[in-house]
């Protein structure tokens, strides 16, 4: 009776250590598979800011002028304006990052955020009519603009947002 | 003369029970902890085409792109090959040019389909001068654990979304800065 206690005793400290080490293995694979796939995502997002017509991005301002990329421009893509509006304004849509397996299952989880998109004027921008004081600042005429994409997503209870941000000059 | 009764050697029927009640016990947690163990191993596995073969395939198809002058896009591989039906979403085929020192061009297209041996993957075809590529007779295969593949021209950019075999999906956008 005392060595079949002490067995089923030992089997069952066996299998919490098992457990506890697949546990510890497979969550920061899950985590890192999350990481994998909105790193891919913001690539989109990034690679656009980086290619964008200047004349294009600058073409939105408000909320509306950016929301009409998504909206006109599906149907007419010469309809195209900036998805990056002028901070405060902001493009806010709901996305899909991707998809993440699951045992047994044919179809995987989809993995969805939030996609903030704006952009911020360097304090040297002109405006329209520059001041003559305004022009001694910056007398070459440069323009610059910070586009951020920020996508915010969701794991366990947890919120995250993961920017990306890149300068535009002319 | 008296002699005193002998003691019966073995076990009683209640002993039996216990023993091998126990011995049950112990057997199917044994099975249990195996099938977990086999459980988290599938796991793993099906993770791995997420943390390593899609970041591959982007890794290569970002280092081909990039040597490359110009790329288009084809529904399939013999569009590819005979330069017909450009498309700009949803391709299975990518031609690629590569302009050479000496004023020539040669090509390499990637094609998702399968080969006369049967594996179906991503893969690689020389074409150029004394290359003529056949149909499931690549001279490469870049990846064969991937279910479908999707290339798509959004904005001007390259877009590649990937299928892992458990249904997963990524997309990976390549800058042409990369």
């Amino acid at each position: 009776m005392l060595e079949i206690t002490l067995a089923i005793t030992l089997l069952l400290f066996a299998s919490l250590f098992v457990l506890q080490t697949n546990l510890q293995t497979i969550r920061p694979r899950n985590w890192a598979m999350v990481q994998a796939l909105t790193d891919a995502y913001m690539t989109e997002h990034l690679a656009y800011a980086e290619a964008i017509d200047f004349t294009l991005l600058t073409s939105s301002v408000t909320t509306a002028d950016a929301q009409a990329t998504i909206t006109a421009a599906a149907a007419d893509p010469t309809a195209l304006t900036s998805p990056w509006p002028v901070f405060p304004a902001q493009l806010q849509q709901n996305v899909t990052v991707g998809t993440l397996p699951i045992l047994g299952n044919a179809t995987g989880i989809p993995i969805t955020g939030i996609l903030r998109q704006t952009r911020n004027p360097s304090p040297l921008n002109l405006p329209a009519n520059p001041t003559a004081a305004e022009l001694a600042l910056n007398p070459a005429q440069i323009e610059s603009w910070i586009l951020e994409s920020h996508l915010e997503y969701r794991i366990g209870n947890r919120t995250y947002v993961k920017s990306r941000s890149t300068v535009r000059t002319r | 003369m008296k002699t005193s009764p002998t003691r019966k050697q073995g076990f009683t029927l209640v002993e039996m029970t216990v023993a091998i009640i126990f011995g049950l016990v112990i057997a199917s947690t044994g099975t249990l902890l195996l099938n977990q163990q086999v459980g988290i191993i599938r796991r793993v596995n099906q993770q791995s085409f997420i943390l390593r073969d899609a970041p591959e395939i982007n890794q290569i198809l970002t280092s081909i792109l990039a040597k490359s002058d110009a790329i288009r896009l084809h529904n399939n591989f013999a569009d590819a090959l005979g330069d017909s039906n450009p498309v700009t979403a949803n391709g299975q085929a990518l031609v690629a040019a590569f302009r050479q020192p000496d004023g020539t061009t040669t090509f390499g297209i990637i094609d998702f389909g399968t080969t006369i041996a049967g594996v179906q993957g991503l893969h690689y075809y020389r074409l150029g001068p004394g290359a003529t590529p056949t149909a499931g007779s690549p001279d490469w295969t870049i990846s064969r654990n991937v279910n479908a593949v999707d290339f798509d021209l959004v904005n001007g950019l390259f877009q590649l979304t990937l299928t892992g075999p458990a249904a997963e999906t990524i997309t990976y956008t390549i800058s042409p800065n990369q």
